[in-house]
């Protein structure tokens, strides 16, 4: 097994324990930050593809064990975002030493207000109509902001827990 | 060349994603599998981080809350003794009211058997209201069964593990639970709108009698989901449209949904 493969899964489990019970209890405004995908964004925007997929889907389906949401809601979730980062980050639109310095803010910022519709509309698709109720205009905002003020410094913190995982690029 | 195989790669992984939530959602065993693998998997990690995060969380709320924690101390030794003098007189009429229940055939939650347990995560996402406890199906706990505390009921329980389970509270979008209040002579149905919104409630007509401070409890129907008079929710506030043959109700839960610490199952299987 290759190096980053043991190193994204490990972070990714990490992260997903801080989720559920650091983050699921320090609110902003009432409203959860999603550190998770997040956590998904910057791999992707720094390693690529594949170690977004792979964060994107350990991270989700973590996740997932612990919602009573559908089952595989927030699998699918960080596995676009995994997918739509690591495609960013290969285009270079993304990635943290070639785009501009406040691109990846801006991007940060876009996942941020679109996951939680991306969430709902899931959620719609298996034939939850009622995820919606739950703030979702404020879980756009929050973690929008959230994501665009915090992609830098947690990009730092990212890149020392799964190391350099360039070359990995599809 | 590159852009047809990145459109097919796009179009493989969206479809798979899609399967993949078609498949979970169709199949609740295996989902139920896989929550406890998932559940196994993170639960070190979580009891590594809450054992370093929660003294840190507790050392800055006490030294920044100490005045309160001080005053809440001296309100809960007070509600304790009120508390105290009240289960000795409910002894008798609980008694009372096991015998009639009895003669009467109707299930009582006060002769059915509980599991008492913690909280220990709260809701990890705003997109529904649950909370999750530390009993599983080792401990008896099964999905469907009703949870109460804090004065009334929280919810059900939607999600078990081996040694952890999930309560939809009342609150969330997706929780409707059948009522009555009063004489018990009107029904309705109590319905979630998400955390921190009032619940709603069905249309119930000028005839019946209403007023803030009336209590809506279980009524025992929906195919016994629910055992009959579970306290569900307290009415806020009454007001009347002109012309409207129904009342504008608010309603909030009877229980405390905010401070959840314990909370009791009731070993009641839906349709018993």
């Amino acid at each position: 097994m290759s190096l980053w493969v043991a190193r994204v899964t490990v972070a990714s489990i990490v992260l997903a324990a801080l989720q559920v019970t650091v983050f699921s209890s320090v609110r902003v405004a009432g409203i959860v930050l999603m550190i998770i995908w997040l956590f998904t964004l910057i791999v992707g925007l720094h390693g690529g593809t594949p170690p977004a997929l792979l964060a994107g889907f350990v991270t989700g389906s973590l996740f997932d064990a612990h919602v009573s949401t559908p089952f595989g809601l927030f699998t699918a979730v960080g596995l676009l975002i995994g997918f739509v980062a690591g495609q960013l980050g290969r285009e270079g639109i993304g990635d943290f030493k070639a785009a501009v310095w406040w691109m990846p803010a801006m991007i940060g910022a876009a996942v941020g207000f679109f996951a939680p519709v991306v969430v709902v509309l899931g959620g719609m698709l298996v034939g939850n109509f009622t995820l919606w109720h739950g703030d979702l205009g404020g879980s756009m905002v929050v973690n929008a902001v959230a994501f665009g003020l915090l992609i830098q410094p947690l990009a730092l913190v990212v890149r020392r827990l799964v190391g350099e995982v360039e070359g990995y690029r599809w | 060349m590159a852009s047809t195989r990145a459109r097919r790669r796009a179009f493989f992984a969206s479809t798979a994603v899609l399967l993949l939530l078609v498949i979970f959602q169709v199949s609740g065993g295996i989902a139920s599998g896989l929550r406890s693998t998932g559940g196994l998997i993170v639960s070190p990690f979580a009891w590594a981080i809450n054992s370093v995060a929660r003294p840190i969380g507790h050392v800055f709320s006490g030294a920044l809350n100490y005045s309160e924690v001080v005053a809440q101390n001296k309100q809960l030794r007070y509600q304790l003794g009120q508390a105290r003098l009240k289960l000795n007189e409910r002894d008798a009429i609980e008694r009372q009211l096991r015998d009639l229940s009895k003669a009467q055939d109707v299930p009582f939650l006060g002769s059915l058997p509980t599991i008492t347990a913690q909280v220990n995560e709260s809701s990890p996402t705003n997109f529904v209201a649950s909370v999750g406890i530390n009993k599983g199906i080792s401990e008896g706990v099964l999905v469907g069964m009703p949870v109460v505390g804090n004065g009334g009921l929280i919810g059900r329980i939607v999600a078990t593990t081996l040694h952890g389970s999930t309560i939809q509270l009342l609150t969330d979008a997706s929780s409707s639970v059948g009522c009555t209040f009063g004489d018990g002579k009107t029904d309705a149905i109590v319905s979630g709108r998400g955390l921190n919104h009032a619940l709603s409630v069905s249309s119930i007509t000028l005839k019946a009698s209403l007023a803030p401070g009336t209590v809506f409890s279980t009524n025992g129907l929906q195919g016994g989901l629910f055992p009959l008079g579970i306290p569900v929710a307290k009415v806020t506030s009454v007001s009347l449209t002109p012309g409207a043959t129904t009342y504008d109700l608010r309603l909030k839960p009877a229980a405390d949904l905010h401070h959840l610490a314990y909370v009791t199952i009731v070993a009641w299987e839906p349709g018993t």
